[in-house]
């Protein structure tokens, strides 16, 4: 038997209580002179041992209720099972396991769940006795979990020091990884049956126990293997408070209409603010940081349970990785109160435009409209905010400038139908680098098959061109599109869509996509045949349209408002890179790729501390160099690295929306979650007392066992004393 | 405990008795005429019987129209009017002293203080019924106390007052030897009126009880408890310190009360069969209940008795 509480077990003595007061009552006698002594000699004689008797059973059940009382208070654990005798000898085998997630930070009224529970992991250590041959290993449940220290108590006494000035390590919890470490740490204790005994501190939040499932198995099954131990008891500290459901509202999502935005243009970013509460939130204010600047907020109301968006239209001056932050006005959970968006800038999208039929009059070129449409404004004004930079070469101007295209982002094709091998080379590899090549059908390219004089660049076989037969009367029109693309991402609107689908298509080359190629669009000819394909590859993308870009064969040329818009949005999906992972949630590792190698990488976190990218950087097979991931990262919001002579690297590191629903589990669900292992909760805590302070309805299983004989005891002492009142 | 100043005696309680007066239950001899019947025969006018005559009688009581009719000697016997001699044995042992009454002035009424009440107003009846009154105060360390002299009149009335008035219980007295020595000092039979809690050897006192009985006497018995001695009212732990040196005890009230009560009435029917038994008349009296009360429930009951039994 040993106590979580041993000062107040020190209570128990409290059972003399009764005792003095018996002594103290006798010795306050009422003192009177009487004559009838006789009578009262023979009753004293005939009730005597009958009162002693029934006094003394009193006397014994009140100081066994005061004595049970104070032993409840104090927490008795029982250890070994129901052999005292060999418990007495028998060390312990404890695993303190402290939930580490966020959700502990929580202000609940009292104090957080966070530093009450490392207090009760002290309680726990400090009945453990390395001398005797306990055995404590201490987890902080996150995902993943960590041992802090295993196997001597001092050591996790140590531990536990060193976290109590930080904040809960861990994002999340990943409950069956954690119980699968439990598993293991058990499994290779010593197997001298041990008693076990596993001290589960948490705030009861339902999604830290949810079953994600682990390489080991489903956590059922880790609590099947764990229950097979045997001699185990499982033991919740509950530090969750009363409230079922606490009224937390948090940040849970801040996305950016577009992956990558242009500079000067102006991009949308959209907060999602949730109410986890039980009631309406109104009137809640949300303000914006661009780059640490605050733009103006806004009050949403956000229904109970429920969400709301918040929007932000901002625009950047210059390319590069910038920082958008949609912030909430401080709650219960600090940390989900603020999100961060890393927005990656772009300069102007390098085009190169190859005419196979160049010539200055856009009805005879082979490019149409599309020089006029990519050149920079006539307006000085508006030159600079040019989202294109255009280059315009004939099909021999990219035979003579071979080996030069890493200087584009996009290369668009028009009216090109042979290209010899180098320059088909070239394009590939500059398309394996990341860069996009956007091939318009056209004459040249129909007859023989347009795969020979373009080689694998077209994405598919295409097949003799399909001709309207009267194109005044009769013509093709785009039958469905992949909605959701970014390049159609103005033609998902129902407003705009017949700006795409009822464009006059006269002829078109139709392709059978190649495997792993991607149908954008259909037309509605009788063979459903696809007109816009797309593949990856390598870094970059190919996009086939098999019509032209000129009215020879579509009046796509003269529809300006479906043109302009298709092109550009095209042309900068096709020149964005594929996205960094630099939003990501928080204990994610951060990771680092630079072309050259660089002397120091700085990391600045949220809190604006710095420290350095350590590791040693390894050569990746592309020629450039990767850093080890980076660990630290353990505070939602901007982390900005900075290596030495290379451009900013900005992360945002966001909590897990999961852990801002501070949803707790009830009794029976906690014990469900743990079935069937034998478990039992210990109450609710003062979560402000000191660590051997008292509190009330603290107590685990037993000292709920202990409390319930005692107040038995003080109801059958009570009825007796009734009885025994009215016989007498 | 009650002193003679604080003691005082009751006058409305004598005028509620005189119409009852007291009335001896059998036979009482008398110096002078009075209101009781005396086993003497003599000239009276209230005929009692015939007898066979014997010499020395006095022949003018022959019945001539007896030895008329039938031819035999008979004398008549008449029923003589004669003086009552009333002797109030009053116990002032230590155990009399107890009391908890609380009297309008805020003193202790005592066991012994409401003896003396009804001693004085038995003594007052008599005496203006031109009876004879004597005194016999049971005090401790004595067999027997002070002992008024049978007397009549007013002014043996005043020497009943001065001895009750002047005398405080104390000290422990042997009942039983004191009955047995009124039995012998009381040559005359009349009225014993015995006022004592009791508290004694419950055969001695009963075998006392009877040797007057044998003697001739008309014995009542007052048998005195105080209400907390009746009732036991206490609630809590006390020690009893038992008087006329009868130790101490401990006792927790609540518990031991109702085996207490069972002692007492199973003491008082004791005495009830006990006196019944030995054809005294035996009365309970609390010292809470209206002094006039009780003497008035106990003569008018006395006088009903009476006169079922053809006396006056």
């Amino acid at each position: 038997m040993s106590f979580l509480h041993p000062a107040l077990a020190w209570g128990a003595l409290a059972f003399t209580v009764p005792l003095l007061i018996h002594l103290l009552n006798r010795r306050r006698l009422r003192r009177i002179d009487w004559a009838a002594m006789e009578f009262l000699r023979r009753a004293y004689r005939k009730t005597r041992r009958r009162l002693a008797l029934e006094n003394l059973l009193l006397l014994l059940l009140r100081c066994a209720a005061v004595a049970l009382l104070a032993l409840g208070l104090a927490r008795p654990v029982l250890e070994g099972g129901l052999l005292p005798g060999a418990a007495l000898e028998r060390a312990r085998e404890a695993v303190l396991v402290i939930d580490g997630s966020f959700s502990m930070a929580a202000a609940l009224p009292g104090g957080r769940p966070w530093e009450a529970g490392l207090r009760r992991a002290e309680e726990v250590l400090e009945g453990l006795d390395a001398g005797a041959g306990d055995r404590a290993h201490l987890v902080v449940a996150g995902s993943p979990p960590r041992l802090l220290s295993t196997p001597d108590p001092e050591r996790a006494r140590a531990e536990l020091a060193g976290l109590r000035d930080r904040r809960p390590p861990a994002p999340t919890t990943d409950f069956s990884a954690t119980l699968s470490l439990v598993e293991r740490l058990l499994d290779e204790g010593p197997a001298s049956a041990a008693d076990r005994e596993v001290h589960w501190i948490t705030d009861r939040q339902a999604a830290a126990f949810s079953d994600s499932g682990t390489e080991s198995g489903s956590a059922d099954q880790v609590k099947e293997r764990l229950a097979a131990i045997g001699a185990l008891r499982m033991l919740v500290h509950d530090l969750g408070g009363t409230d079922p459901r606490p009224p937390n509202r948090a940040v849970i999502d801040l996305a950016a209409d577009a992956p990558g935005l242009p500079v000067a243009a102006h991009g949308r970013f959209t907060a999602t603010v949730a109410n986890f509460g039980d009631s309406e939130a109104s009137g809640v204010r949300v303000h914006f940081l661009v780059d640490g600047e605050r733009r103006p907020g806004a009050s949403v109301d956000i229904p109970a349970r429920g969400t709301a968006a918040v929007t932000l239209t901002a625009a950047f001056a210059r390319p590069g990785e910038h920082a958008v932050e949609a912030v909430l006005e401080a709650d219960l959970l600090p940390d989900d109160d603020r999100r961060a968006l890393s927005v990656t800038v772009l300069p102007p999208t390098r085009v190169l435009l190859v005419d196979g039929l160049p010539s200055a009059d856009p009805l005879l070129r082979g490019s149409g409209p599309l020089p006029d449409i990519l050149a920079p404004s006539d307006d000085p004004l508006l030159a600079d905010e040019s989202p294109f930079r255009l280059t315009e070469w004939s099909a021999p101007d990219l035979v003579r400038n071979t080996g030069t295209l890493g200087g584009f982002d996009v290369v668009v094709m028009t009216a090109v139908g042979l290209l010899p091998e180098a320059v088909r080379s070239d394009l590939a590899t500059f398309i394996e680098a990341g860069g996009g090549l956007w091939v318009f059908g056209g004459p040249p390219l129909e007859g023989a098959d347009p795969g020979v004089g373009l080689g694998d660049l077209v994405p598919g076989t295409v097949g003799p061109r399909v001709q309207a037969s009267d194109r005044r009367g009769d013509y093709f029109r785009i039958r469905e599109f992949r909605r959701g693309h970014p390049a159609f991402a103005l033609f998902d609107d129902p407003l705009w869509e017949p700006l795409l689908t009822e464009v006059p298509v006269a002829a078109f080359l139709p392709i059978e996509p190649a495997q792993g190629v991607q149908v954008l669009a259909r037309m509605d000819d009788p063979a459903r045949s696809a007109l816009i394909v797309e593949t990856r590859r390598g870094s970059g993308r190919i996009w086939w349209c098999g019509t032209t870009a000129s009215t020879e064969w579509s009046s796509l040329a003269s529809s300006p408002s479906t043109l302009v818009p298709l092109v550009m949005d095209t042309l900068r999906f096709l020149a964005t890179p594929p996205p960094a992972l630099r939003d990501l949630v928080l204990g994610s590792p951060l990771t680092l790729s630079l072309d050259a190698l660089v002397p120091r990488v700085t990391v600045v976190g949220p809190d604006a501390a710095t420290s350095s990218w350590g590791g040693t950087p390894v050569a990746s097979p592309d020629g450039g160099w990767v850093w080890p991931p980076f660990e630290d990262a353990d505070a939602p919001g901007i982390w900005r690295v900075k290596p030495e002579g290379a451009p900013e690297r900005v992360f945002a590191l966001g909590l897990d929306p999961a852990e801002s629903d501070l949803e707790r589990l009830d009794a029976g669900a906690l014990v469900a979650a743990f079935a069937p292992l034998p478990t039992e909760i210990a109450g609710a805590i003062d979560r402000s007392s000191p660590a051997d302070s008292d509190d009330d309805g603290r107590g685990g299983e037993l000292a709920r066992s202990v409390l319930i004989a005692a107040f038995a005891l003080l109801m059958a002492e009570s009825l007796l004393a009734r009885w025994i009142g009215r016989r007498r | 405990m009650t002193t003679s100043s604080r003691r005082s005696w009751d006058p409305r309680t004598l005028g509620r008795l005189r119409r009852l007066g007291l009335r001896a239950a059998g036979r009482v001899e008398g110096l002078v005429g009075g209101l009781h019947a005396s086993h003497l025969r003599g000239s009276s006018v209230d005929f009692l019987a015939h007898r066979e005559y014997a010499p020395g009688d006095d022949v003018r009581d022959l019945d001539w129209k007896v030895r008329a009719r039938t031819d035999r000697w008979v004398v008549k016997e008449y029923e003589q009017e004669t003086n009552l001699d009333l002797s109030l044995v009053i116990d002032a042992s230590e155990s009399m002293g107890f009391g908890s009454v609380e009297t309008d002035g805020d003193e202790t009424l005592t066991k012994f203080d409401y003896a003396a009440w009804i001693a004085a107003t038995l003594a007052a009846l008599a005496l203006r019924q031109r009876d004879q009154a004597s005194v016999h105060l049971l005090a401790g360390g004595q067999a027997h106390g002070p002992h008024l002299p049978p007397g009549g009149g007013m002014g043996q009335l005043a020497a009943v007052l001065r001895v009750l008035g002047e005398s405080d219980p104390d000290g422990t007295v042997s009942l039983p030897q004191a009955l047995r020595l009124v039995a012998e000092r009381t040559p005359r039979r009349g009225i014993v009126a015995v006022l004592s809690d009791l508290f004694d050897d419950e055969d001695g006192v009963l075998a006392g009880l009877a040797l007057l009985r044998e003697r001739g006497h008309d014995v009542v018995v007052f048998q005195l408890l105080d209400p907390q001695e009746a009732d036991f009212p206490f609630e809590r732990m006390t020690r009893f310190q038992g008087m006329e040196d009868a130790g101490r005890l401990d006792v927790d009230t609540r518990a031991i009360r109702s085996a207490y009560l069972a002692e007492v009435e199973d003491f008082l029917a004791r005495m009830r069969r006990g006196c019944a038994a030995r054809e005294a008349s035996f009365v309970p009296v609390r010292t809470d209940a209206p002094l006039d009360r009780t003497l008035v429930r106990w003569l008018a009951a006395r006088s009903a008795r009476l006169r079922r039994r053809g006396g006056r």
